[in-house]
């Protein structure tokens, strides 16, 4: 009865012929996932508010291989100019990286209903509206692969991050609930957990000296060391191929080892 | 160049089902694989079939609750290809029993099979893992080690305990980067489906493809294929980590 594995691709091809959407993908993880894509043969639409940190992803955009959209993931509306491009572009979409998201660390007697809209806004509505422009063209498709990316701190949590591992938990059962939703369309919908990742908001709040902040971090973790946005790209690459085929509603850990123990 | 060339993969259980599944794609991703089980004439089958695939294999006949046969296996493991970087645990049991017709001795043989097997396993691999720089630990758990399965009281029970096993181990192994992972399958299709469902699995089938989301049911290369990318440098900051292959079965 067995449906033979695929041919072996190589690794340059794992995603040959396929199209992502990343958001948040002019930094950090959002960033190292579109260059990864692109080396394993797929073509991306990269979306980001800043304009200046944009040009970091120039040169991918010059080798005609990825597109750039200005958005803001959180308003509807931005979504179907970002699916129109994608489409325009490169007539499908085929993996969907809801990337994008914001951290606030307060405590709870100085966090304010603000900060937890803000956090609700931009951890759980942009995947939600990610998911929700996607789904219709997966569906007509005959699938599709969906990655969110939540945070270890939606499971295990730290002091004062109450906002914040609030959305990034409520953004797992998101996950899950459209994993059950989509098998029945061939979309499957994972969701890693990076644990500390040295990403680009880490390196601007990491104080005048940023690598002996994490060289000083690196203890906390058993690895002995933060990780690299470049790891949770190759994770997100893997559950986006047709090797994760009969992965869904999964949520993966990628942190050293930390949430492993206590 | 494949994901795992220049590498030495063991893998349990190797005679059918779900290990050979992951020695196949071992070797086609370019590692050298020593397969392991206790029936020598299946063991010549995955034989052939990772030759068929280019591969370099070795065969040793191994029972993993036996710990000579482990000591047998790291020196036939050391001959033949002069180092080791993967181990997957993956030779297993199941008995499926209602709790009143379980006996002690089923308890006891599933927690030799599906805890004695990988605890040795690790056991025997560490120094050669820690002296070479570190290298990947994959334990074959189940989505039933992290929720309950009916009737599977005592399978349940090894697989949990197995999976407190790996973590730990994850966290003693992270100081000499060696990587410690729990896989858990759902449904697979496997030669052994109908040991445990009995000879009218047919008739099975169809409820058993509707209690997995996806309505399918797995395939052992699509375990490979998740092994593959532990094993490799890919996963190079994933340790301690459970990676569920269920179609969607645990999310609900």
């Amino acid at each position: 009865m067995a449906a033979k594995a695929p041919d072996e691709k190589t690794i340059m091809t794992l995603l040959h012929g396929k199209v992502a959407i990343i958001t948040g993908g002019t930094a950090g993880i959002g960033r190292a996932t579109a260059e990864l894509m692109i080396a394993r043969g797929a073509k991306v639409v990269i979306t980001g508010r800043d304009l200046e940190r944009a040009k970091n992803i120039q040169p991918l955009v010059d080798a005609g291989q990825a597109i750039f959209v200005q958005q803001d993931t959180t308003h509807e509306k931005t979504w179907e100019v970002v699916m129109a491009v994608a489409l325009k572009a490169f007539g499908r979409v085929d993996i969907l990286v809801n990337n994008a998201g914001s951290i606030i660390v307060k405590p709870l007697d100085q966090l304010s209903l603000d900060d937890m809209c803000l956090m609700v806004a931009a951890n759980l509505d942009s995947t939600f509206l990610g998911m929700r422009a996607v789904w219709p063209h997966m569906v007509a498709y005959g699938g599709g692969a969906i990655i969110n990316v939540s945070a270890l701190m939606g499971e295990k949590t730290v002091s004062i991050g109450l906002a914040y591992s609030a959305t990034k938990g409520a953004q797992q059962a998101l996950t899950k609930s459209a994993a059950l939703e989509g098998a029945a369309h061939n979309i499957r919908v994972n969701s890693v957990l990076p644990g500390l990742i040295w990403s680009d908001g880490w390196k601007r709040m990491a104080g005048p000296e940023p690598d002996k902040t994490k060289a000083n971090l690196g203890p906390s973790i058993p690895m002995q060391r933060v990780g690299e946005p470049r790891e949770i790209a190759e994770a997100i690459v893997f559950l986006a191929s047709d090797d994760a085929r009969f992965i869904t509603g999964s949520d993966m850990a990628i942190d050293g080892g930390k949430s492993a123990g206590f | 160049m494949g994901l795992l060339s220049g590498k030495v993969a063991i893998v349990t259980g190797a005679t059918s089902g779900i290990g050979k599944g992951c020695a196949i794609e071992m070797a086609k991703a370019g590692a050298k694989v020593v397969v392991t089980g206790r029936n020598e004439e299946r063991g010549a089958n995955t034989v052939r079939l990772v030759h068929d695939v280019g591969g370099d294999v070795t065969f040793v006949r191994q029972d993993v609750t036996v710990e000579a046969d482990w000591t047998r296996v790291m020196d036939i493991t050391m001959a033949a290809y002069g180092r080791v970087d993967c181990l997957v645990n993956n030779a297993g049991e199941a008995v499926i029993k209602l709790l009143e017709k379980l006996t002690l001795d089923d308890l006891q043989f599933l927690l030799r099979v599906d805890l004695d097997g990988p605890f040795l396993g690790m056991k025997h691999v560490w120094p050669y893992l820690k002296k070479s720089g570190g290298g990947t630990i994959l334990n074959m758990s189940s989505i039933t080690g992290q929720k309950g399965g009916a009737i599977g009281t005592a399978y349940c029970a090894a697989k949990g305990a197995q999976l407190g096993m790996t973590k730990a181990a994850a966290l003693e192994g992270a100081a000499h980067n060696i990587r410690v992972n729990s896989i858990h399958p759902g449904l697979i299709w496997t030669e052994g489906v109908p040991d445990v469902m009995g000879p009218n699995v047919e008739e099975y089938m169809p409820k058993l493809r509707a209690s997995v989301p996806t309505g399918e049911v797995g395939e052992t290369w699509h375990v490979g294929k998740t092994v593959v990318y532990l094993a490799s440098e890919e996963a190079s900051y994933v340790t301690g980590a459970e990676i569920n292959i269920d179609g969607g079965q645990s999310a609900r």
